[in-house]
């Protein structure tokens, strides 16, 4: 009875084992990334039980991750040695695959589509399109100035970048041909780039001058300058696509512009250098959040801040589920990934015991549209 | 209540109008809580005119696409399909419908081949435009049209929200799970209604 039961306990154990070896993480809608230097490792966070499920141990320090769905893939960018290693989610090893670069990858942007990744050398002011399958380098573009200058297009075919030196706003089509649309007059502060949902118009924020231009993307032609806050940051699309939330660094501010007739529906104010916003619970609520830490949640179809949060430190780029109902931001100061439920705007239990270090969270699926 | 258009047009008048329907849009939404009412008046893929009390005693698992949609419809509905087999005669309980925001090239009866080929269960509808903007309000999601970049465009292709929407019994809002949500996990909160 006694070797029944050891063999049986035995066996439980190591279904136990090659059940957790052979877990895979290429759920795009499950599983959210932060990187962590002093510890060369990714943390895989399970975003369902709110848990660490995983921790992949790298050789070489990551200085920025972004994955893809459709690659079940992490994109981990290696500042120090100028490559990437490419980690294969879907594989029982997750396999790592290491990719030299030619630039500094100071920041990774994936394609809507997920096959091409944007690598932005921030020192060289230098991006690059890189398509993984082909290996391939797709596009070299110089003069680019900081990571909020160029976007992609919907469907991942084109990229855009503003070149505030000249005061152009810049479209190459990957496969073949380049437009470029002069805004303003040289170093008039054209700071970030955005596109709306449908992909039909840009938005480009002048910061010096406090306006947003919108260009009609299938003409390359000017279409309005809307006036906006002190010192516009990039403008972020609600996924229904109604809106672009435009956060103004200069005074504090969030403005929103109909996509669909350019008109400013409201200015509020929000939160001090508000770092990102993100719209969730079907679009009903967006959360900006501010370098320092402080969260505010706005009614999204009327302006008004409902809800109003301090972190305990300062924060970096979250995540909305691709439910659109949970927000998660990491927070380096305490080692914590703070979960928010968009719905009723409330705090959730965090995530404790990660690195001081961590890096902003990524996530495979985070637009809730379909192309 | 218009919220998306095949093209954008920023002529005085058009923006205008534009404008009044952002405003009236403004007025009539209403806070997180009630953003999904869940109403529709559309044809089923046999050509019945139906609305969501049509469902009435049944829980509907609501998904949004076009027939022709390379990756997120059919990976969806394949998901709706397996958690159908897993509840087994459960299922019965359960209306799943998909909802084609296409209806220049979903005709009944392309719909009807094609939510055949998922589950028996699974029923087509849409609409005229004027009923998809209507269904597309009350859900809370967006499509349209996308034009392809430059100026030689064709005719563009469909695009919408991913979200897969569980109602109650009465076609009220019981929850949503974002796409690429897997079969166990909408399964294991479809039980808790069972």
């Amino acid at each position: 009875m006694k070797t029944i039961s050891a063999f049986a306990i035995g066996l439980f154990l190591s279904l136990l084992i090659s059940s957790t070896a052979f877990a895979r993480y290429d759920d795009g809608a499950r599983y959210a990334f932060v990187a962590s230097a002093s510890n060369k490792s990714i943390f895989i966070i399970d975003l369902q039980e709110r848990s660490l499920a995983y921790t992949i141990e790298l050789t070489k320090a990551p200085s920025s991750i972004v994955v893809s769905d459709r690659l079940k893939a992490l994109v981990v960018g290696h500042a120090a040695d100028d490559s990437l290693t490419l980690i294969d989610l879907s594989s029982a090893e997750l396999t790592q695959i290491a990719y030299p670069l030619d630039l500094t990858p100071s920041t990774i942007e994936m394609s809507p589509v997920g096959e091409t990744v944007a690598i932005f050398d921030k020192e060289a002011g230098r991006l690059e399109v890189h398509a993984f399958h082909r290996r391939a380098v797709l596009l070299s573009a110089d003069n680019v100035q900081t990571e909020s200058q160029f976007t992609f297009s919907s469907d991942g075919a084109m990229i855009f970048w503003v070149d505030d030196g000249n005061g152009t706003f810049n479209a190459v089509d990957l496969w073949s041909k380049r437009q470029s649309v002069e805004l303003a007059k040289p170093w008039s502060g054209l700071s970030a780039v955005s596109r709306s949902i449908d992909g039909r118009v840009a938005f480009i924020s002048e910061a010096s001058a406090g306006v947003v231009h919108m260009i009609d993307l299938s003409t390359f032609s000017p279409l309005l300058k809307v006036h906006v806050g002190n010192r516009p940051g990039r403008p972020w699309g609600t996924t229904d696509g109604r809106y672009m939330l435009v956060p103004n660094n200069g005074d504090r501010t969030l403005t929103a512009i109909s996509t669909a007739s350019g008109a400013t529906a409201y200015t509020v104010p929000t939160v001090d250098h508000p770092l990102f916003i993100n719209p969730g619970w079907l679009d009903s609520t967006a959360a900006t959040v501010g370098e320092s830490g402080d969260v505010a949640f706005i009614d999204i179809d009327d302006g008004s801040v409902t809800h109003r949060y301090e972190l305990e430190g300062a924060a970096l780029d979250g995540i909305v589920t691709s439910d659109s109902r949970t927000l998660a931001i990491p927070v380096p100061e305490k080692g914590a990934m703070v979960f928010f439920d968009m719905r009723s705007r409330t705090r959730l239990s965090s995530i404790p015991g990660l690195p001081l270090d961590i890096g902003p969270a990524v996530l495979a699926i985070s637009n809730n549209l379909c192309h | 209540m218009q919220r998306r258009r095949n093209s954008l047009s920023f002529s005085a008048g058009l923006m205008r109008v534009q404008f009044i329907l952002c405003a009236l849009l403004m007025c009539s939404t209403g806070h997180a809580e009630d953003v999904v009412t869940g109403n529709f008046e559309l044809i089923d893929h046999q050509g019945q005119a139906v609305t969501e009390h049509s469902f009435d005693g049944k829980l509907r698992l609501v998904f949004f696409g076009y027939t022709s949609c390379p990756d997120v419809c059919p990976t969806t509905l394949f998901e709706v399909a397996r958690v159908m087999r897993q509840l087994g005669d459960e299922a019965r309980q359960i209306q799943p419908i998909f909802i084609s925001v296409d209806p220049e090239n979903d005709t009944p009866e392309r719909l009807a081949s094609y939510v055949a080929a998922f589950h028996p269960a699974l029923v087509g509808l849409t609409g005229t435009r004027q009923q998809l903007d209507a269904v597309a309000a009350s859900f809370n999601v967006t499509y349209g049209i996308e034009q392809a970049s430059g100026s030689d465009s064709g005719p563009g292709t469909v695009f919408h929200s991913s979200y897969l929407f569980l109602m109650d019994r009465q076609g009220a809002f019981l929850d949503v799970f974002g796409y690429g949500s897997k079969a166990g996990v909408i399964e294991a909160r479809l039980r808790e209604y069972l």
